[in-house]
């Protein structure tokens, strides 16, 4: 048992959070089509979420895809992307086929019936778990995926798993929950090959090793918290204090992004912080909106976090406070080290949030220069901590802490939430011509800002995209920017002067 | 004994099993039964009177009530992890049932790992679950983490994917955090990371149980692996996941070190 770790870092969408049960196959086409022609490159992957199926437990296409999923995978592919299906696949409703004519496949009371293990309006009734020391039941569940496998999708979204668990009569009474559990995703695992296997639902332990993409936390909505726990409060709690599994256990799946500028019960505070929790994570970034709905303005604030940066912050006081409210990524890359930290409240008053940055390796005497991404704020300079003070409730700050240094340099970007890691290369300065240089390793589509900071030896004189002049702005005496729309390989150079 | 692992090392005392490695010594009185964890560097102890217990439908088997038979010591190299562990049996008084108790502890690692293995030598019977680490929290043990509720939070990780995942109070009563745990005290800074490391046959669980006062509020703390009834045998055994232990002053970078573990899972049983 090793847990799962993969290199590539997946961008996707998914289904779930605009259609819910009602997707149907052209609405798929129509936002491939917006990835296709919009985000060509951006996106691999289309998710088909609840809804193309006939009932839970029967997994063969209702009528909205009537076309068939392999001709709707092979349409996804020749829209350059790859196509992911969703299943709950160790339980069916009381609806479907296979429990009307299969009972005794099922988890079974004291009196022998089957254990309704939940209800869902959504799927019109109660639902039950497989029996999964049943070697038909496993049979059964290999024959689905090789379906799946064999219409060309590469990715699983298994949900539902932990309903498994729950205590009742099992074919063979020597096989423990957890083994029994453990053998449900064997089977999946042996069918699907390398295929990307993403648990929602799962119970955490006994997943290691087989789960590649693990949902660690309630679902995201467009909405604070509703009472059943969904919503950005709880799923913004998990994802901090569950960061610390990413890239050990697997990769952290915080949930999809929600943009949405219309029927969106979040503020655009909210909306942000949500954004920063799920950049922070490291993890894969799904989006869940309809895109084509989406305004010009709600679609650059995705534009900030693709790519994910694949590792994850810390929650500095994730074993300590109830409400964590500390995010820090250690950004190490070839043009410097930095930490880019959310501090969030995720409380109902407003909060006081400090932190030291002595954990991380800096030296004591150094000091550091604070930048506010969203804002596009310097903060000036500060020493051993951060602090911000009076921190709204429901909002966050996305603060880029540099250490300090005498040559000129790269202090941040709008581009991209890591404020130079995704988008920035090869930064060299030259003490003797004066000249900073850096290349752009990322196409922004509105014209976006460079920031540099520099002590006071120096004073910028010129800068140039490539060959062309372009204006230096002055953000604070020692802070001047550069806007432009840049292109990926443009050389951003500025001149200097003692 | 040898002393094959540098910095880890096995001795055997009248009336205690010793093992360390450098930074903590574990150890096991071969008469009560019991488990202690010490510092090695300021002699402080971490835990005491920790014991082992396996429930049947018939009775509880505790550590403490048995009896020591044997030991044996075994050095490891996994995964670039070099060890050194031993295993204890223990019996009890009708001979029926036998524990063998493996306590390993590993180069640079403030801890100990703990697995519990069941023998049935007597009719069939089933076992719901065994208890890798059971610590009580009163006059007579200590604790490095001190009880004072207001001090202390139990991190609560939740079973699957949507259960909530916080630090809370100790609250009265059981608390329950699957798979593993952190207690942390805010104002001493000391703290336990226990969790299990092997987790494919179990479900497991740490607890911390709460007194109504918070003075003293920590009553107990459990680690448990659910073993949900299974029959054993006569002659037949069941082997519990591994538990791992660490005592930490930055309990956060020991539960990333925790993670390391479970993802690399050197097993020598």
């Amino acid at each position: 048992m090793n847990g799962v770790y993969r290199e590539d870092t997946l961008v996707g969408w998914g289904s779930w959070y605009h259609y819910y049960t009602q997707c149907d196959e052209n609405e798929i086409r129509l936002n491939s089509d917006f990835f296709r022609t919009q985000r060509p490159t951006e996106v691999e992957w289309i998710g088909i979420d609840d809804g193309y199926q006939k009932t839970v437990g029967d997994w063969e296409e209702n009528s909205r895809f009537g076309g068939g999923l392999k001709s709707l995978v092979k349409e996804i592919h020749e829209r350059k992307m790859r196509a992911g299906i969703w299943i709950a696949p160790f339980i069916a409703s009381e609806r479907s086929e296979v429990f009307k004519d299969k009972p005794e496949w099922f988890l079974r009371d004291d009196d022998n019936k089957p254990i309704v293990v939940g209800q869902n309006p959504l799927w019109l009734g109660n639902y039950y778990a497989f029996d999964l020391t049943n070697m038909r039941v496993i049979e059964h569940i290999k024959h689905i995926f090789k379906k799946f496998r064999e219409c060309g999708f590469e990715y699983y979204k298994i949900d539902f798993l932990h309903h498994v668990s729950v205590e009742g009569f099992r074919q063979d009474m020597k096989i423990t929950r957890a083994q029994s559990y453990r053998m449900g995703l064997e089977a999946i695992r042996e069918i699907v090959g390398d295929g990307l296997i993403l648990g929602s639902g799962a119970i955490l332990g006994p997943s290691v090793g087989i789960i590649d993409v693990m949902r660690v936390g309630t679902d995201i909505a467009p909405t604070w918290k509703y009472e059943w726990g969904g919503g950005v409060y709880e799923s913004s709690i998990n994802t901090m204090n569950r960061a610390i599994m990413h890239n050990r256990l697997w990769a952290n799946n915080p949930d999809c992004v929600l943009v949405r500028q219309a029927d969106n019960e979040i503020n655009i505070e909210e909306v942000k912080l949500w954004l920063n929790i799920v950049a922070l994570s490291g993890g894969p970034v799904f989006l869940g909106d309809r895109m084509m709905d989406l305004s010009e303005e709600r679609l650059d604030l995705l534009d900030k976090i693709i790519p994910p940066f694949g590792e994850s912050g810390i929650a500095l006081d994730s074993l300590e406070k109830t409400e964590p409210s500390i995010f820090a990524l250690h950004i190490r890359t070839g043009i410097g080290t930095w930490l880019v930290a959310a501090l969030v409240n995720l409380t109902e008053e407003p909060l006081d949030i400090s932190f030291s940055l002595s954990r991380f390796g800096f030296e004591d005497d150094d000091m550091f220069h604070v930048f506010d991404f969203w804002n596009q704020e310097y903060h000036g300079v500060t020493e051993k901590e951060v602090n911000v003070f009076g921190l709204k409730p429901h909002s966050s700050k996305l603060l880029l802490v540099r250490p300090q240094i005498i040559e000129p340099t790269v202090l941040s970007t709008s581009i991209h939430f890591t404020q130079g890691a995704k988008e920035l290369s090869d930064l060299i300065w030259n003490h003797t011509t004066g000249e900073l240089t850096v290349k752009m390793t990322k196409d922004v589509r509105k014209p976006e800002s460079l920031f540099f900071v520099f002590g006071e030896d120096w004073i910028p004189v010129h800068a140039y995209v490539d060959e062309e002049k372009v204006t230096l702005e002055q953000i604070a005496p020692e802070v001047v920017a550069v806007k432009h729309k840049f292109t990926k390989g443009n050389i951003v150079k500025i001149k200097f002067r003692q | 004994m040898t002393d094959n692992v540098p910095g880890c090392k096995v001795d055997m005392a009248k009336d205690a099993i010793h093992l360390s490695n450098g930074l903590v010594t574990v150890s096991y009185n071969t008469l009560l039964g019991t488990i202690t964890l010490v510092s090695e560097k300021d002699k402080r102890i971490i835990f005491s009177r920790g014991y082992v217990l396996v429930h049947t439908e018939k009775q509880v088997l505790d550590s403490r009530k048995m009896v020591y038979r044997a030991f044996s010591g075994i050095d490891f190299q996994e995964n670039s992890v070099n060890g050194k562990a031993i295993i204890l049996r223990v019996q009890d008084v009708d001979n029926q049932y036998e524990m063998n108790i493996k306590i390993a502890i590993l180069e640079g690692l403030m801890g100990f790992t703990i697995l519990i293995q069941f023998k049935n030598k007597s009719d069939e019977l089933q076992i719901s679950s065994i208890d890798n680490l059971v610590i009580d929290v009163n006059d007579a043990s200590s604790v490095s983490t001190g009880w004072d509720g207001q001090h202390l939070r139990f991190f609560k990780n939740g079973f699957h994917s949507w259960s909530l995942s916080q630090a809370i109070p100790i609250e009265e009563g059981e608390n329950t955090s699957h798979f593993f745990s952190v207690l942390n005290n805010l104002e001493s800074g000391h703290a336990y990371v226990l969790g299990f490391i092997t987790l494919a046959d179990q479900f497991t669980e740490i607890s911390a149980f709460g007194r109504e006062n918070e003075d003293n509020k920590l009553a107990q703390i459990v680690a448990t692996c659910r073993t949900d009834n299974i029959p054993i045998t006569e002659k037949d055994m069941l082997v519990s996941e591994e538990l791992m232990f660490i005592a930490s002053d930055d309990p956060l970078s020991s539960l990333g070190l925790f993670f390391d573990f479970v993802k690399d899972e050197w097993c020598i049983s």
